[in-house]
């Protein structure tokens, strides 16, 4: 059995052992094209993890950057309650020589009360003290004070109350200063505990990229322009620019061959979120996405080549909700809608046509601006983690997808072609 | 430019060097093709997607071995994963055209000679097998693999392997020699 299998493979090995066979001419020509696809899709994801990782050094940089600067001490400021021992020190000075006037003119006054004299019989008279409203000095009647020394006593005694006056008047307000500092601190201290209990409110700024692109390699020609939203009466294949000598591109459409190829959207965006809830945030913002596509076709005798860029403005709707916390790392889940329009786009293509008559036929780019009429609609959800990296600071990480609905514009693009879109958001969210 | 510099500018993915590349061992990858195919486009596709493969693998042929033995693993290894794909899809389908029997009667040990048919005819002969009788005859013929190899890479058994390629080869004897006994009617004649 060894032996006959051996034979058999010797007589086929021996028959088909030189055997060449005569290959398409246009082999290389496919290869070509299919290798220059792949290193172009190479060097657009090189280009967007190159830019990705740009975006967020620099992100991150200036995050570290604004927040070295002075910090807002908001929950933290101190109320300055203006210290009112001073005014209280010289309102008791100029209550004290106040005092000293009124005591020198009360004394005065005393002093004339107790010189009333009373009407005495004839023959003398008797100088008697009458006693006013004030305990005046007892005056020995043996002694006879001068009306300067008692002056002095009865000024002596008044600054003396005075005095006591301002020592309870300044006790009186110093402690109503520490009741007042300690009301004003505990004050402080509810403020920031309330400001604290108050709805988080935080900004952020991110970058989204995709993470699939879209290609597609069919036999029928294509273009970027919607076959059904085309200018009605005509047919798509005169989207191809036919140049006069070169057979028709349709009638040899077994030999065409035509890629598409739509790149990975990327975007980047401010976004604000609200806390509304315990662990419960909208979001809402503005976000930028720019889209690239090209089309080849190729067929004998013509080669058509088109290229588009569209710039979407989008407000993104969201809601956040922070799911679980381990040590400083938080977990959150988000959904959404966003509504997007092109604020500019372009087109640019060019046809290169060969023909038995020519060596070959450069056509120059020609370029114009496209619009889409309708909005473009799309739903996300997805998962991420927010890391606190300094301060109020913190960074994030979003994974998820979404899904574009047909928005029946005139122009393909991946959003068209590719109803999911798989996606990664980064970024730096501020704390206020 | 000789072989061993046309494959470092390859590597270096010069497009003029693949192209020279291409052109010179395009005719024999397309023999190949044509062998484990059952149509010509079919083998153009293959031709294609395997000189794909060659230029994005290239950096790793070390220099070991010919150029051409590690060409041809390329697209044998394209065969067999395209095979299990279709597989998968449950695409393949044995086409069991005649009866066990009718296979059976011939004898799986006696000597199959090809000397007396053109190497067209005999191509042709190999492109009407079905799908997984033609891939397990040149892998065992042409590639010098072994059964259990080959049950391995198909993932099939060894079993299956074996009955397959002697199912084979019984059909393709059976019409060699009925091509053979035509032509020597038509010569009597």
């Amino acid at each position: 059995m060894k032996e006959i299998n051996n034979h058999t493979k010797k007589q086929f090995q021996s028959k088909f052992n030189d055997f060449r066979a005569p290959f398409p001419e246009d082999g290389w020509d496919r290869i070509e094209a299919s290798l220059n696809a792949a290193s172009k899709t190479k060097v657009l994801r090189r280009r967007w993890f190159v830019g990705a990782a740009a975006a967020v050094a620099a992100l991150i940089g200036g995050g570290i950057l604004f927040m070295q600067q002075p910090a807002l001490q908001i929950d933290k400021e101190v109320t300055e309650v203006k210290p009112t021992s001073t005014e209280s020190t010289e309102e008791i000075q100029t209550n004290e020589n106040q005092s000293a006037t009124f005591a020198q003119s009360k004394t005065n006054e005393n002093v004339q009360n107790a010189r009333t004299f009373v009407k005495q019989p004839k023959g003398t008279i008797q100088p008697i003290v009458i006693s006013t409203e004030k305990p005046l000095p007892t005056f020995s009647e043996n002694k006879k004070e001068s009306v300067e020394e008692i002056e002095r006593r009865e000024k002596e005694l008044v600054i003396s109350e005075i005095k006591k006056e301002d020592i309870k008047e300044k006790d009186r307000l110093i402690r109503e200063f520490a009741e007042s500092g300690q009301k004003n601190y505990f004050a402080m201290e509810q403020e920031s505990v309330k400001s604290s209990k108050q709805n988080k409110t935080l900004l952020a700024l991110g970058g989204r990229g995709g993470l699939t692109a879209f290609q597609k390699t069919v036999n029928a020609p294509m273009s970027l322009r919607s076959a059904s939203l085309a200018n009605e009466g005509q047919s798509e294949k005169k989207e191809l620019y036919t140049l006069s000598g070169v057979r028709d591109v349709s009638s040899n459409i077994g030999d065409n061959i035509s890629e598409m190829e739509h790149a990975q959207p990327v975007s980047v965006g401010v976004t604000v979120s609200k806390e509304i809830f315990d662990n419960l945030y909208i979001e809402t913002g503005l976000m930028y996405t720019y889209l690239y596509s090209s089309v080849k076709n190729r067929n004998i005798g013509l080669e058509n080549k088109e290229n588009q860029e569209i710039h979407y403005l989008g407000v993104p709707f969201n809601v956040n909700y922070n799911i679980f916390s381990f040590h400083r790392l938080n977990v959150y889940a988000a959904m959404g809608v966003m509504l997007e329009k092109d604020i500019y786009g372009t087109r640019k293509y060019r046809s290169l046509a060969v023909n038995e008559y020519s060596e070959g036929v450069n056509s120059a780019w020609e370029s114009e601006e496209i619009k889409q009429k309708n909005l473009q609609l799309s739903v996300n959800a997805g998962l991420g983690i927010s890391l606190p990296v300094y301060k109020n600071l913190n960074l994030y990480g979003k994974i998820g997808g979404a899904y574009y609905f047909d928005a029946k514009n005139e122009y393909k693009t991946i959003y068209s072609d590719r109803k999911v879109l798989l996606d990664l958001n980064v970024g730096l969210r501020v704390e206020f | 430019m000789d072989e061993s510099q046309l494959i470092i500018a390859c590597k270096k993915q010069n497009r003029n060097a693949q192209k020279a590349l291409y052109e010179q061992y395009a005719s024999k990858m397309m023999g190949v093709c044509l062998r484990y195919c059952k149509n010509d486009e079919a083998a153009r596709d293959l031709l294609h997607d395997g000189f794909i493969q060659v230029f994005t693998q290239i950096s790793s042929y070390s220099g070991k071995g010919s150029f051409e033995g590690w060409l041809r693993r390329i697209f044998v290894n394209l065969v067999l994963e395209n095979y299990r794909q279709e597989k998968k899809k449950k695409k393949i389908m044995e086409d069991f055209g005649i009866s066990e029997s009718e296979i059976m009667c011939e004898s799986a040990d006696s000597i199959f000679d090809v000397e007396d048919i053109s190497r067209e005819r005999l191509l042709e002969l190999i492109q009407e097998l079905p799908n997984g009788y033609r891939t397990v005859f040149n892998l065992f013929i042409f590639e010098d693999m072994s059964h259990k190899e080959i049950a391995t890479r198909l993932g099939i058994n060894e079993a299956a392997s074996r009955s397959q390629y002697s199912r084979a080869k019984a059909l393709l004897q059976r019409k060699v020699q009925s091509i053979l006994q035509r032509n020597k009617a038509l010569w009597e004649k």
